[in-house]
């Protein structure tokens, strides 16, 4: 089930506070009352992935109960790699096959598998808990609340990558106790905005941008003319962020009516001045989680500058491969760590740089490799980067309107969050929230609306 | 004492905030939804009937109330090949009362929905004209589409299209409709006729015309036709003394499939079946054009290799006239 659909919005959303709220009068029913909504919100999409999701609870659950008893590391070690293990068999079997079979000539063939919605992120909370169960940081937890933790359905599909201790301690508390009407506000505010984000702004980009991507993944020896490139590219900076961030955004105010905050995911990330602070404003919890369980494990930078390039790069290169099984993503996430090791000997110098030509250099770069992240090929997305420097300034100019607005929104507006947590509980907002959400409806009832980008990864 | 007022003060203003904006979605919801249904922005007379003039310019949403307008007992089906049939011709040769209702772009599955909705709201049909093209001829029983077409709109089943109005495009319909009710724009052709002969354009390119790629045909002749096994049931369901008409448009004969080739063969077998639907209804009759003749091999009868010109039509509706026969 996805946010922007009827069936979730007038449907599943409704009926689903309705029984929360029900059950929230007698407690023993409470948190398995959320326990099966979010069951039942993860089977929509396919019945069988239950099995995988409660399967997954269960067998890190026990294993944490077990490391705990007999203090064998191995035990925790082996379910993180368990859950590495099976991450890899839904999502990067066909790659390494594909790697094995150029690397050897030998045709290798494997039973390609669909990839089961949000088993990125939960295999990704997993890990947190497991690895800092094994340093000794955290203990184990009821089932039903470890339960949560991984399936609570706002967070299930994509996130946002929660730490343990960000949440664990909400579950024990009253959803519609004292201050409950202002967190109801508040979610409503972050749903209806990310709504926005997602259907008003994100998806009409899409009309704009899929014709050029779809031209160079015809034939990726095609150029596209100076503008069409710009756009195919900035077009996709502007659209996975709003798409993005909108979910996170209704996703964060979802959870919100059911008493629970998640942490923030997005910061204005394009008004950053430098790429390290791009990644501190973009999808800030899996920033948190590269930084915390691959960049320091690896060394950090505790163990010199070139194992700290060489951190920065492995780091941000799985990073890459984690968004897609494919080049494309690793040669993304590997220049991203090459400009943050610029960065790092730029600050070693002792330099500095004009704030107004850091935020265009850190915009101009995470721009000029977006193709990378959309096209399907490397040699597709060459097509795309290659042309940005073209001298086809004449050639076609798409429609950019999607684009500008979505432009200033990104550069110029307050954000989400901003709004939402700032925001007083005066009437005229709440008709204002009101109107656009029949708006969204409007707009999701047409037949060009779109899956959130991130349930792909 | 007095934070503690504050906060309940706080509380408050928010719980009046929640209330206002789930009570305003509501209403504001249901009555974006109560005003779409009652105004029948499509004019599908499903529910309530405003007789304004059709105000729709497009075909694929236009044709849900073309389709049901009393004032025509006869029909052309189709895509952009058969849109050049003059109805007002064929209604004047022929003594019924011709409608177009050609989408372009379409293919089988969306032409059959057309087809149905007319069926649906005429008891009493004096004709129907097919123009069927090699898409017809398809063995993939999903019966595949290339753009966009809203089946919610002709769905029988009235809970499709309540579940389905709401949408930012039928306040866009709503919109025109109010402007064509207030004098404000003139109302569209009510016959769907548009002439695209009319638009300016140099003859062909001859050269261009001799090098088009054949048409995609499949290789199996003897292979199922499920469109034309669906086109049986629809024509099934009405009156077998109403004549009805199919016509394989021309195409300029580079299209054709090479001669002796399989796709050529699965060409063949497809229009042989076409042919006995046609001998199956009593005042049936199929008008084959496409094929390889002086007709498809003059550019000067094309504007480019699929669409033919006025001229071409012309006669085509003489020969539809003359199946039918006089009024």
């Amino acid at each position: 089930m996805i946010f922007n659909s009827f069936g979730f919005l007038l449907g599943f959303l409704p009926l689903s506070v309705a029984a929360y709220a029900i059950a929230s009068r007698y407690e023993p029913l409470r948190l398995p009352t959320l326990l099966a909504l979010s069951v039942i919100f993860y089977g929509w999409w396919n019945p069988w992935y239950v099995v995988l999701l409660v399967a997954s609870i269960l067998v890190n659950w026990i294993a944490a109960a077990m490391f705990v008893r007999t203090g064998r590391r191995g035990v925790a070690t082996a379910a993180i790699v368990l859950n590495l293990v099976v991450l890899a068999y839904f999502k990067y079997l066909g790659f390494f096959a594909q790697i094995a079979q150029d690397a050897t000539g030998v045709a290798v063939h494997v039973a390609m598998v669909a990839l089961p919605l949000g088993i990125s992120f939960f295999t990704f909370h997993h890990v947190m808990y497991l690895a800092d169960l094994r340093a000794g940081k955290t203990t184990t937890f009821p089932l039903l609340h470890y339960g949560l933790y991984i399936g609570f359905f706002p967070q299930v599909l994509s996130g946002p990558l929660v730490r343990y201790h960000e949440v664990m301690h909400q579950w024990g508390r009253p959803p519609y106790g004292d201050g409950a009407a202002e967190r109801i506000g508040r979610g409503i505010v972050f749903m209806v905005l990310g709504l926005v984000e997602k259907v008003l702004i994100a998806d009409p980009i899409a009309g704009v941008i899929n014709p050029l991507y779809e031209k160079v993944a015809a034939n990726p020896a095609v150029k596209l003319g100076l503008i069409e490139a710009w756009t195919a590219a900035a077009g996709f900076g502007l659209r996975i962020y709003f798409d993005f961030a909108g979910y996170s955004h209704v996703a964060v105010g979802v959870a919100l009516i059911f008493g629970i905050a998640l942490p923030q995911n997005f910061n204005a990330p394009y008004r950053a001045t430098s790429l390290r602070e791009f990644w501190r404003r973009w999808h800030m919890t899996l920033s948190r989680f590269l930084r915390d369980y691959v960049y320091i494990p690896l060394g950090g930078n505790r163990r010199g500058l070139i194992a700290q390039i060489a951190a920065l790069l492995v780091t941000m290169s799985l990073a890459g491969l984690w968004h897609g099984a494919g080049w494309t993503f690793v040669l993304w996430g590997f220049l991203h760590g090459a400009v943050l090791a610029i960065g790092v000997l730029w600050r070693r110098l002792g330099w500095t740089l004009p704030v107004a030509i850091g935020w265009a250099l850190t915009l101009a770069f995470v721009v000029a490799v977006w193709p990378l992240f959309r096209a399907h090929s490397l040699a597709a997305a060459w097509s795309v980067i290659s042309s940005l420097a073209g001298a086809d300034a004449a050639g076609p100019v798409p429609d950019l309107r999607p684009l500008v607005l979505a432009a200033a929104v990104a550069l110029l507006a307050p954000t989400t969050w901003t709004l939402a947590t700032r925001a007083r509980p005066h009437p005229a907002l709440a008709l204002v929230l009101a109107f656009l959400f029949v708006v969204v409806l409007l707009y999701i009832g047409d037949d060009a609306t779109y899956e959130f980008i991130y349930f792909q990864f | 004492m007095l934070d503690a007022a504050q906060h309940s003060a706080d509380e408050a203003a928010w719980r009046r905030f929640d209330r206002l904006a789930v009570l305003g979605a509501i209403a504001l919801s249901f009555g974006a939804y109560l005003l779409l249904v009652v105004t029948d922005p499509y004019d599908t007379g499903r529910f309530f009937r405003w007789p304004i003039g059709i105000s729709d310019s497009s075909p694929r949403t236009a044709d849900a109330s073309r389709g049901r307008d009393p004032r025509f007992n006869a029909a052309v089906f189709g895509n952009s090949r058969g849109q050049i049939l003059d109805p007002a011709r064929l209604s004047d040769l022929t003594g019924r009362r011709f409608v177009q209702l050609t989408v372009p772009g379409t293919r089988a599955r969306e032409q059959l929905t057309m087809l149905h909705w007319f069926v649906r709201h005429h008891a009493d049909i004096g004709a129907v004209v097919l123009v069927m093209d090699e898409w017809w001829c398809t063995s993939d029983p999903a019966l595949p589409i290339t753009s966009p077409f809203p089946f919610w709109l002709y769905a029988d089943d009235g809970i499709v299209y309540l579940k389905s109005i709401m949408r930012t495009q039928a306040f866009d319909r709503l919109w025109r409709r109010v402007r064509v009710a207030l004098h404000m724009i003139p109302p569209n052709d009510p016959a769907g006729y548009w002439n695209y002969d009319l638009i300016a354009g140099a003859l062909p390119d001859a050269r261009k015309l001799e090098s088009a790629t054949p048409m995609a045909m499949g290789r199996v002749p003897d292979a199922p036709f499920p469109a034309l096994e669906r086109l049986r049931d629809e024509i099934a369901r009405i009156d077998p003394a109403v004549p009805i008409v199919i016509v394989a448009p021309p195409t300029f004969h580079s299209l054709l499939p090479a001669e002796g080739s399989a796709e050529a063969a699965r060409l063949a077998a497809c229009k042989q079946a076409l042919g006995v639907l046609a001998a199956s209804r009593p005042r049936g009759a199929f008008i084959d054009l496409l094929v390889d003749s002086p007709l498809t091999r003059d550019p000067s009868n094309f504007r480019e290799v699929i669409h033919y010109r006025g001229s071409v039509a012309r006669g085509i509706e003489d020969a539809v006239a003359k199946a039918i026969g006089g009024g």
